[in-house]
């Protein structure tokens, strides 16, 4: 015969039984917004890596690459291979839900600098006629910084009323 | 105002090590742009430094302007701008030296070498202060 359980037992068990859940199925459901702009950023920055390898292996036809050789390869080199680690740790850190906010952040400073530094130090070498893809990817640069911001902005790193 | 301003000893150290060296730095900063610290460097490594500098400058300037303000009136976004600033600085520190490095060249003045070797203080103290705004209770919060 089973004891009829108080409220106080009954309110216990509830409170239980939802921490097991918040913990098995408490991934957080991010917006669509946020999916739509880390899928952007993830685009970007990959097609940003395509386009150095191709740059590296010299398999893009018709494009004067002739300014790689004034310093800008050894650049690309560094900052492309940065940006691509810090673009898997930020995924990392959403799929876990820890520190994203402050990684978008810091990607976002680490992007804008590279944008300055190169628009001072390159600044000779932003002929869209001869490096078509090199310039569309400078003047998307906004797009990205945007989007950086943005998701961080629309993070969701705790549930509400927990 | 006064109300946001509850920090530690050692925040407020860290924040005065910082502003003076930005001073510091400011003035190094006016004497390559003005020309006098600048001798026997090839014309356009000399373009690069100063182009770079000015527009280091700039920014310098209205962040020491601003940081105050948001510390005092907007201690809320403290953090992230204090998070921001300080990933700012170690990223320039660490594309200077690695990246940077074969295309600008300072002067080799004394005062910029001291410059350059206060720099890891000067980032140790931003670190700090972050450390301090995330980890510290804060009246506000």
């Amino acid at each position: 015969m089973f004891r009829k359980k108080n409220d106080n037992e009954t309110a216990f068990l509830l409170h239980n039984t939802t921490d097991v859940q918040s913990i098995v199925n408490g991934r957080i459901v991010q917006s669509s917004t946020f999916r739509i702009l880390l899928g952007f950023i993830n685009l970007y920055i990959l097609l940003g890596f395509v386009l150095y390898l191709l740059v590296k292996g010299n398999l893009i036809d018709g494009v004067n690459t002739d300014f790689l050789d004034q310093g800008y390869f050894s650049v690309l080199n560094i900052r492309s291979t940065v940006v691509l680690v810090f673009l898997m740790v930020m995924n990392i850190s959403a799929y876990y839900n820890h520190g994203f906010k402050y990684l978008s952040l810091i990607l976002f400073v680490y992007m804008l600098n590279s944008a300055i530094d190169t628009n001072i130090l390159f600044s000779d070498f932003a002929l869209t006629a001869e490096r078509p893809y090199f310039s569309t990817f400078q003047l998307s640069r906004p797009l990205l910084l945007i989007s950086l911001l943005w998701v961080a902005i629309v993070h969701k790193d705790t549930v509400k009323g927990t | 105002m006064s109300s946001g301003l509850h920090f530690s000893k050692p925040f407020w150290v860290a924040l005065s090590i910082v502003y003076f060296y930005c001073l510091f730095l400011m003035y190094a900063a006016f004497l390559i742009l003005s020309g006098d610290l600048l001798d026997s460097y090839t014309e356009m490594k000399m373009v690069d430094a100063k182009k770079l500098t000015g527009v280091r400058l700039v920014v310098m300037v209205f962040v020491l302007i601003g940081y105050p303000v948001i510390l005092s009136r907007f201690s809320k976004y403290a953090k992230c701008v204090t998070v921001a600033l300080t990933a700012w600085a170690t990223i320039m520190y660490i594309e200077d030296y690695f990246v940077l490095y074969g295309m600008i060249e300072y002067p080799e003045a004394k005062l910029i070498a001291l410059v350059q070797s206060l720099r890891p203080v000067f980032i140790l103290s931003l670190i700090w202060m972050c450390f301090e705004l995330t980890f510290s209770p804060q009246p506000r919060d």
